[in-house]
C-alpha cells in the first residue's frame, strides 16, 4: 500500500543566510501591486451609485439597503466593542522552541581540565549593557533581549557563562565536536560558548534580537577574509551550520611568534648554535697549571687573538704530557700554527717542511694563567660576566631556533583579530575557514612503546599552527584514518582509550611516516592546561 | 506569571498591532513585520517540503495572501505570527491538493522520546522510530498537523490553538483523542 506521507529522520535544516538569500520584501511588494493592477476594481458605492443613478432603485431594495447599512453599523459597532475587550486579553509569548531543543552541553575528554566559564552579569536585561571578557572580546546585549522557556521577557539581574577557545588545546579539553568526516572541520579564527541565565534557570535570546560579538581571535596571515564564515554548532543535527560571513579587523600587521622554549627542537637548537657559536662567550681561565701539562713558551699575537688579550702576557698554552712524544721535542720545527677550536680550546700544528714532503704535528692545547692572587681575582670577575654573557647568548639561540622551528613547522604565522558578528541564540559559535582535504587519507595504526597494536577509542590530531584539530575514532583493526593538508608541517597526534587513558606521541608525525605504526607512550592525565600543552607539543 | 511580564508581552503585541495596522493603511510598512517572521515561517514551511527551492516559493505566496488579506486581518489579542503560520499551513496543504504529492512529515529522532514521555504507561511502551512513522501512516492529515505542532515542533497548546483557529481547551482535547488513538495503535504493533 502506498504511503500517505514521505516521512524524514533528521532531515538536515537550511541555514539562516540560507534562507536569507530567499528573502526579497520588494519582490513581494511589486507581486503584490501587479496582482491588485490585475484584479477588478472594486467598486466603490459612490461609482455603483453613479452608475445606478439613472435606474432608481425600488423602494423593496431601499428598504433592504437601509437594514443592511443599519446592519452593518450595528456589526461595526459590536466588532468595536470586542476589539476593545481584547486589546485587554492576555498576550502570548512566542516560546524559544528551537533554542530549546539546541541546548548545548559539552562533554569535556578530561573533566578535570575543563577551562572554566567566565560569569559575566547583565545587571538589567531590561536595559541591556556591553560585557568585556579579558580577552578584549565584547558582547553587546540589547535591551529586552533575553526569553524564558515560554517566551516571556526576563527581567532585572541575569549570568551569561562565557569562555573562548583559543587553540586546539582548548578546543579538545573542553570537547568540541570536530570529528572527521562527520563535523566540518574548520581552521578557527575564534570560537566561544555562551549560556545564560537568571537565578541558575536557562534563558533565551528573543527572537527579534540579537546579540553582537567581538571575538579576539588569531589568523593565519595568508589566509584570504573572504574564505572566512561564522558558524554555529547544532545539537540537533551534530553538524556545524553556517550563519554567514565572518568581517574581521586585522590588529597587528607584524606576525606572533611564540616563545616558548618547550616548542624548540633539540635539531632547531643544535643549528642555531651553530650559526652562533662565533658570538658564544668564552669562559675565563681558571689560574692554575697541572703538574702533567706541559707548558709551550711562544709568543702569542693577541691582534690574532683577541680573546686572549684580557690576560695581556700572563697566558701561557699548555697540552698534556701524554700527548707528546720525544720526537716532538728532538725535531726542528720549522714552523708553527696556533688554530682557535672554540670552547677554549685551540690546535697547535707544529710544521716540519722538506722538498718532498712536510710533516705535521698537531697537538691540543689551552690557554693557561699561572695561579696568583691577582689571576683568582681577575678570574672571579671574568666568571660573572662570562655567566651574564653566555645567558645572553642561549637567548639569542633560543630566539633564532624558535623563528627557524616556526619557518619549518608552522609556515603560517598569525596575526591578531577581532571577528565580529552577530548571534540570534546561546551556544557554540564558531569562525573560521574550512578545511580542505586535498591530500588522501592515511590508515594509521597504533602501537605502544613495546611495539604491541593499542586499542585506542579517538585519536586527536592538531596542526603546529594549532588552529586545527580534529578527532578519529579508532576502529575493530586498531586503526584511525587520518588526513593532512600541505599546511601542516608537523602535525602533533594523541589519543584516549576507552577506558579513558591518554596516550601520546613521542615525536611529530608526518603523513610519509604513516606507513609505519606509530608510537604512542601511555601517561597520567596531567594535572593542569599547562602540564598537557608541554606533554603534547614537541 | 508576574505582572510586569504580562504587561511587557501585552505591550510587544499591542506594538505589532500597530504595526500590523501601518501596513493595513501602507502595504510598504508591511516589510518590518516580513523580516520578523520570514524566517519562522520559511522553518515551518521547510518541515512539510524539506526542498528550499519548493519552501522559498511557498514562503512567498504566504507573504503574499498574507498582504492581500491584510485588510481583512482582525486584531483578536493573539501574536500577528499565529495568523501568519495559518496561512502558510492552508498554503502547504493546497500545495500537496493541488500537485497531489505525498505530503511530507519531518521527524526528528530525539521526539520519539518525547512522545513517549506523554503516556502514563510508558515503560509498557515501547515506541521506537519504525513503529512511530508506521502509525503516522495511518493518522488523517489535520491530525498529522497536530501532532507537527504539538510534539515535532513542541509549540505549547496555546499557540496551536491559534495556529489551528480552534479555543485552547479544544486543542487539548484534540490532542488527548490524537494520542489514545496513537497508543491504540503502538499497542497493536507491539502485540505478538
Amino acid at each position: 500500500m502506498k504511503n500517505r506521507y514521505d516521512i524524514k529522520t533528521n532531515p538536515p535544516q537550511p541555514s539562516s543566510e540560507q534562507i536569507e538569500q530567499h528573502r526579497d520584501f520588494d519582490a513581494l511588494l511589486q507581486a503584490f501591486e501587479q496582482a491588485k493592477e490585475a484584479a477588478p476594481e472594486p467598486q466603490s458605492d459612490a461609482g455603483a451609485w453613479s452608475v445606478e443613478r439613472p435606474q432608481r432603485p425600488a423602494s423593496g431594495r431601499l428598504r433592504y439597503l437601509a437594514y443592511a447599512v443599519t446592519s452593518a453599523a450595528a456589526i461595526a459597532l459590536v466588532f468595536w466593542a470586542f476589539r476593545q475587550t481584547r486589546s485587554t486579553v492576555l498576550p502570548v509569548p512566542v516560546p524559544p522552541t528551537a533554542q530549546l531543543a539546541e541546548q548545548l552541553t559539552l562533554k569535556a575528554p578530561l573533566p578535570p581540565l575543563d577551562q572554566r566559564f567566565e560569569r559575566l552579569t547583565v545587571a538589567d536585561a531590561a536595559k541591556g549593557e556591553v560585557l568585556h571578557y579579558p580577552s578584549g572580546s565584547e558582547i553587546v546585549v540589547p535591551a529586552a533581549a533575553f526569553v524564558d522557556a515560554k517566551g516571556y521577557p526576563v527581567e532585572g539581574a541575569i549570568e551569561i557563562e562565557y569562555r573562548e577557545f583559543a587553540d586546539a588545546v582548548d578546543m579538545f579539553l573542553a570537547g568540541v565536536p570536530q570529528q572527521l568526516g562527520k563535523h566540518q572541520n574548520l581552521q578557527s579564527t575564534g570560537m566561544m560558548e555562551i549560556k545564560g541565565f537568571q537565578n541558575g534557570t536557562p534563558i533565551y535570546l528573543n527572537m527579534d534580537k540579537k546579540l553582537e560579538v567581538s571575538l579576539r581571535g588569531r589568523m593565519a596571515v595568508d589566509t584570504d577574509p573572504k574564505e572566512l564564515g561564522v558558524y554555529t554548532y547544532s545539537t540537533q543535527r551534530d553538524a556545524w551550520e553556517y550563519q554567514g560571513a565572518d568581517r574581521i579587523e586585522r590588529l597587528q600587521e607584524t606576525p606572533t611568534v611564540s616563545t616558548d622554549p618547550a616548542e624548540i627542537s633539540p635539531e632547531a637548537r643544535q643549528a642555531a648554535e651553530a650559526t652562533l657559536a662565533e658570538e658564544r662567550p668564552q669562559a675565563p681561565i681558571k689560574p692554575g697549571i697541572g703538574d702533567d701539562m706541559q707548558v709551550f713558551d711562544f709568543d702569542i699575537n693577541l691582534e690574532e687573538f683577541p680573546e686572549l688579550a684580557a690576560y695581556a702576557d700572563n697566558v701561557e698554552f699548555i697540552g698534556p704530557r701524554s700527548a707528546l712524544t720525544p720526537a716532538t721535542f728532538d725535531t726542528v720545527w720549522n714552523a708553527m700554527e696556533l688554530t682557535n677550536k672554540g670552547n677554549s680550546t685551540y690546535e697547535l700544528q707544529l710544521i716540519y717542511e722538506t722538498p718532498e714532503e712536510s710533516i705535521i704535528r698537531r697537538i691540543e692545547v689551552y690557554p693557561a694563567v699561572a695561579s696568583t692572587p691577582e689571576a683568582r681575582a681577575q678570574y672571579t670577575e671574568q666568571k660573572a660576566q662570562y655567566e651574564k654573557d653566555l645567558a645572553t647568548w642561549n637567548a639569542s639561540v633560543e630566539a633564532l631556533a624558535l623563528s627557524q622551528e616556526t619557518d619549518t613547522l608552522a609556515p603560517v604565522a598569525l596575526v591578531d583579530i577581532v571577528n565580529y558578528f552577530s548571534i540570534n541564540r546561546f551556544g557554540l559559535w564558531n569562525c573560521g575557514k574550512p578545511v580542505e582535504w586535498a591530500q588522501s587519507a592515511v590508515e594509521a595504526a597504533f602501537v605502544n612503546e613495546a611495539g604491541a597494536p593499542l586499542e585506542l577509542a579517538q585519536v586527536f590530531v592538531t596542526t603546529s599552527d594549532q588552529q586545527l584539530y580534529y578527532s578519529a575514532p579508532s576502529d575493530a583493526s586498531n586503526t584511525a584514518r587520518l588526513q593532512y593538508t600541505t599546511t601542516e608541517a608537523a602535525p602533533t597526534i594523541w589519543a584516549m582509550s576507552a577506558d579513558g587513558g591518554l596516550w601520546v606521541a613521542n615525536t611529530p608525525n608526518t603523513p610519509e611516516e604513516q606507513s609505519q605504526p606509530i608510537s604512542l607512550k601511555g601517561v597520567a592525565v596531567p594535572a593542569s592546561e599547562r602540564d598537557f600543552r608541554t606533554l603534547i607539543t614537541f | 506569571m508576574s505582572a510586569s511580564k504580562h504587561t511587557l508581552s501585552q505591550q510587544a503585541i499591542q506594538e505589532e498591532w500597530e504595526e500590523v495596522r501601518a501596513a493595513q493603511q501602507n502595504p510598504a510598512q508591511f516589510r518590518v513585520l516580513y523580516d520578523r517572521y520570514y524566517e519562522p515561517i520559511f522553518r515551518f514551511v521547510f518541515k512539510r517540503t524539506t526542498n528550499e527551492p519548493l519552501t522559498a516559493d511557498l514562503t512567498a505566496q504566504v507573504f503574499l495572501k498574507a498582504l492581500q488579506n491584510l485588510a481583512n486581518y482582525t486584531f483578536k489579542g493573539v501574536p500577528f505570527s499565529a495568523w501568519l503560520f495559518r496561512v502558510a499551513s492552508n498554503e502547504v496543504a493546497q500545495y500537496y491538493r493541488t500537485h497531489q504529492k505525498t505530503r511530507v512529515v519531518t521527524l526528528e529522532e530525539e521526539r520519539v522520546q518525547d512522545l513517549q514521555e506523554e503516556y502514563e504507561d510508558k515503560a509498557q511502551l515501547d515506541i521506537d522510530i519504525d513503529t512511530l512513522k508506521s502509525v503516522i501512516q495511518d493518522l488523517k492529515p489535520e491530525e498529522v498537523e497536530l501532532l507537527e505542532l504539538r510534539f515535532f515542533e513542541q509549540r505549547p497548546f496555546k499557540e496551536v490553538a491559534e495556529i489551528l483557529d480552534i479555543t485552547e481547551n479544544n486543542a487539548k482535547v484534540k490532542v488527548y483523542r490524537l494520542l489514545q488513538k496513537m497508543r491504540k495503535k503502538f499497542a497493536q504493533r507491539q502485540a505478538p
